[in-house]
Parts: C-alpha cells; structure tokens; sequence
C-alpha cells in the first residue's frame, strides 16, 4: 500500500495510506501535482485537528467497505460523539475540513454548529462568534 | 496553529455554509443583529440557496386576524410554536381571504366584491404582492382555486375551478411562465380539494400538476372534497369530528371503504356540533387539524401515535377564517 506523508502546522508528520489521503480533494490535488516524493505540506491544520480529520475519514472508509459490518445506528453514534466537543474545535475542524476539501466532514460539522445556535438568538450568536474571534486575537 | 492562535472565527463564506442549514424564522430575525449579516443574509444569491439547499419546514397559516389586525397568524410545525407575520394589504382590498399557499405564495381574493376579476398573491416573508387577472370574473362563492410553487424557482401555477354554472364546472391552469390560462383536462372539472405539492385530489384520482397528467384514476365514492386530505406518498385521507373526537380514516384503495386509522381520546374537544375541520399532512407524515369552533391546532403525530393540542397565541379568536398548510420561502414573483 502506498504511504502519503502529512505535515500538520507544528511540522508533526503524519503517514497515511493514499487511499485515504485522496479523501481530501485539497491533498488528492496536492499529489497530482507534485507527487509523492515529499511530505504534503498541510500549514492552516494543527495536529490535533489533523489527527481528528484522519480518525474521521478512516472511520467512514472502513464502514463502505464491503464485508463492514457497521449499522447505520453505529456510524451515527460515531458521528455524534465526534462532533461533541467544544465550540473552538468544532470551528477548527470547519475550516480544516473546507481547507482539506472533506465535502462529508464539512457537512456535518457545519450541521452540527447549526444545531447549535438555530434554537439561540441570533445576537447571542453573533456575540458568540464574537468573543470567539477577540479569543484568536 | 498553535495554542496561542487558536483559529475559531469562521470566515465569510463558511459563514454561509452554517445559515443555508438555519430555518428561514432564524435568518430573517439575524438580519437586523449587524451590517454584515443583514449584507449576507439579504443577498440574492444566498436566498436563492437557501430557498434551494434550506431545512424544510411547513407552517400553517391563518387568516383569521388579517383583516382586523393585519398579520397572518403562522405556525411552524417543526419548533411547534406561532409567529405572528404583519401583511401590509394592498391598496383598495377591503376583505381578503386566503385562498392557498405553495411554497412561499399564498393566494388571497377580495370576498367584499361581486365578481373576482383577479387574485392576490403575496409572500408574506419578502412583502410582495402580485395581482394575476383570472380568466373571467366570477362570483367568490364559485371560485376553487389551488397553487402549486416549485422549491427553488420561483415559477407556479393557479388551478381554477369556476363552478358558477353547476352543471360544468370549468377547469383552468395558469402558468407563470407564459403568464397565461388555458382550459385543462375536463375529467378533472368535476371537482377538487386538498393538494399535496403537485398533487391535486379530485372526484376521478389524484392528478399531478407539474407533469399535467393522472397520477392515479379511479372514482372516489362519496367523494366530499372538503372533508378529505391527501399524503405526500398519495394516500387519501379523511378527518371527522365526532362526537367530541377527531377520527381519521383512510380509504381503502382494494375495497374503496374508509378504514379507522386513529381516533383522539375524548375530551379533547367541546361536546355539540363541530363545523368541519381544516387538515394537512406534513412532511413527517403528521396530521394538523385546524379547528374553526376553537383556537386551537390538533395534531395526530404519526411516530408515535400520540394526540396533541396546541392553543394560539392570540386572544380575539374569530371563527371565520381559512388555514393552509404549506412552506414559507424567499421566493420574488417573476415578472413582478
């Protein structure tokens, strides 16, 4: 099997099968064009966010393998319990997933932040997003 | 990133990914909490994505405070709760009634006047009106009219069903496009009611109006239109109110009997004699029953078989009214 390397934002290196690697269309372009030769070079995603992003693709890979025998019910329980973290890394994880290309992470995430605030005000959101940006700077 | 530069801001155009998925209630209040969102939120590109790409929700709209106190009563059958829509009603209208709704549009006629020589239409969520003239006046009382809207486009289509001459009614269908009437099929001129989107029910079968053809024909016995309802997957459906009960049947398609299929514990409603209900599926196969002898919506929840019962929010209930049952969208009239 053919090995992809990543380099998250802290220069940690992850080795990925290709076949994984080619879930994101941002790498699957990466490679067409430079090759496999050097490690892919991924600066917006931090470790942390890279390791979730891998732990997703992988999980969902293996359950459209024939021979999985996954239920829908188990992939929703992943799902969810993937998506139960705090605001910051959920918005993390929305702009790796856009920056990387994963149409199905971005959708879920993007879901999930939606479920979040569509039954809050939406000053209280905009304040939420707010104090969120005045966090980054 | 680091930990110092946590990266939580979501720029501009993810910003979009998040609202498409925000029930359309949600973006419009959002407008007014800055400059930048009510840019967004009010941009055409946008709106034509969420109109497309937005949840789905159906709202029952009621007319009974239109007149009076100028706004639609409309409630949302997902988050189960009322809002309150103001309509400005257009100039020289004294009495407007609802006729239908599709999708965003909802068609109203001037009840004062003799003879309706054209119908309202209005999309209460961006405010505009349109004035399409019907094909020859007719008398309120022998006007049926139906509009079927399609998700996305802003295109729809008026049936009509002029019953002055009882003997033959006449069917006609209008279509935005060609901003024009034509008489239609005559089998279907024998009479209608309850739609489903595209799908009109009728004394001969179920007829579909997007495609302009019969979806299923058969003679329905009995056939009372007002009483009967129809499911987004063509099941026919009858609501009654009996004895201080909802009952629902549905009709049998192999023996053309109504068969039981659920009935309200008693007490939900007052004892005597009840005028006939409004009722509407929604898109989790939900039954709304719009009571017109108290201001209340019942509804019979299909998951889990359960009765429910909603008050409104209003006090000053008038029993004269219409509801209807449809999606509400950010849809501009063509050629308005």
């Amino acid at each position: 099997m053919v090995k992809v390397t990543l380099k998250s934002a802290e220069g940690d290196v992850f080795e990925v099968d290709e076949e994984l690697a080619l879930e994101s269309l941002m790498v699957k372009n990466m490679i067409e064009d430079v090759g496999l030769d050097s490690a892919i070079s991924l600066p917006n995603v931090s470790s942390t966010i890279l390791a979730k992003v891998i732990e997703y693709i992988k999980f969902h890979m293996d359950a459209q393998k024939d021979g999985s025998k996954k239920t829908s019910e188990e992939i929703k329980a992943f799902d969810d319990d993937f998506v139960n973290v705090g605001i910051p890394t959920l918005f993390e994880m929305v702009l790796a997933s856009n920056y990387l290309n994963v149409k199905s992470l971005l959708s879920l995430t993007c879901n999930t932040v939606a479920n979040m605030i569509k039954t809050k005000p939406p000053a209280e959101v905009k304040e939420m997003f707010t104090s969120a940006k005045q966090a980054k700077a | 990133m680091g930990r110092g530069r946590s990266q939580c801001d979501i720029p501009d155009e993810l910003l979009d990914e998040v609202f498409i998925r925000l029930p359309l209630q949600w973006i419009v209040t959002a407008r007014s909490v800055c400059r930048r969102w009510r840019r967004k939120l009010c941009c055409k590109s946008f709106l034509a994505k969420h109109d497309l790409h937005g949840p789905q929700q159906r709202w029952i709209i009621v007319d009974y405070f239109l007149n009076s106190k100028g706004f639609l009563g409309a409630f949302n059958t997902v988050d189960r709760k009322w809002l309150a829509i103001p309509v400005l009603l257009p100039p020289r209208t004294r009495n407007l009634s609802l006729l239908c709704g599709s999708q965003g549009f909802l068609c109203f006629l001037d009840r004062q006047k003799l003879h309706a020589r054209h119908v309202h239409l209005c999309n209460p969520v961006t405010k505009q009106w349109l004035k399409v003239p019907l094909p020859r006046s007719i008398s309120p009382l022998h006007l049926h009219l139906r509009i079927y809207g399609t998700r996305g486009s802003n295109h729809f289509k008026l049936l009509m069903l002029d019953q002055t001459c009882d003997l033959v009614p006449v069917a006609s269908l209008y279509d935005s496009r060609t901003r024009k009437w034509r008489p239609l099929n005559q089998a279907l001129a024998a009479s209608f009611f309850s739609l489903w989107d595209n799908l009109v029910l009728s004394s001969n079968g179920i007829y579909d109006l997007e495609k302009e053809e019969w979806r299923l024909s058969v003679q329905i016995p009995r056939f009372r239109a007002s009483s009967l309802l129809l499911r987004r997957d063509g099941g026919i459906f009858k609501a009654r109110v009996l004895v201080a009960k909802i009952k629902l049947f549905q009709l049998s398609m192999e023996s053309m009997r109504d068969e039981l299929v659920a009935e309200s514990p008693g007490g939900m409603l007052p004892q005597g004699s009840t005028p006939k209900p409004w009722c509407f599926f929604d898109e989790l196969d939900n039954v709304w029953i719009v009571s017109r002898w108290m201001p209340a919506i019942f509804m019979y929840e299909a998951s889990s078989e359960q009765w429910r019962k909603f008050d409104y929010k209003w006090s000053g209930f008038e029993d004269r009214g219409i509801a209807e049952c449809c999606n509400l969208s950010f849809h501009q009239f063509p050629h308005a």
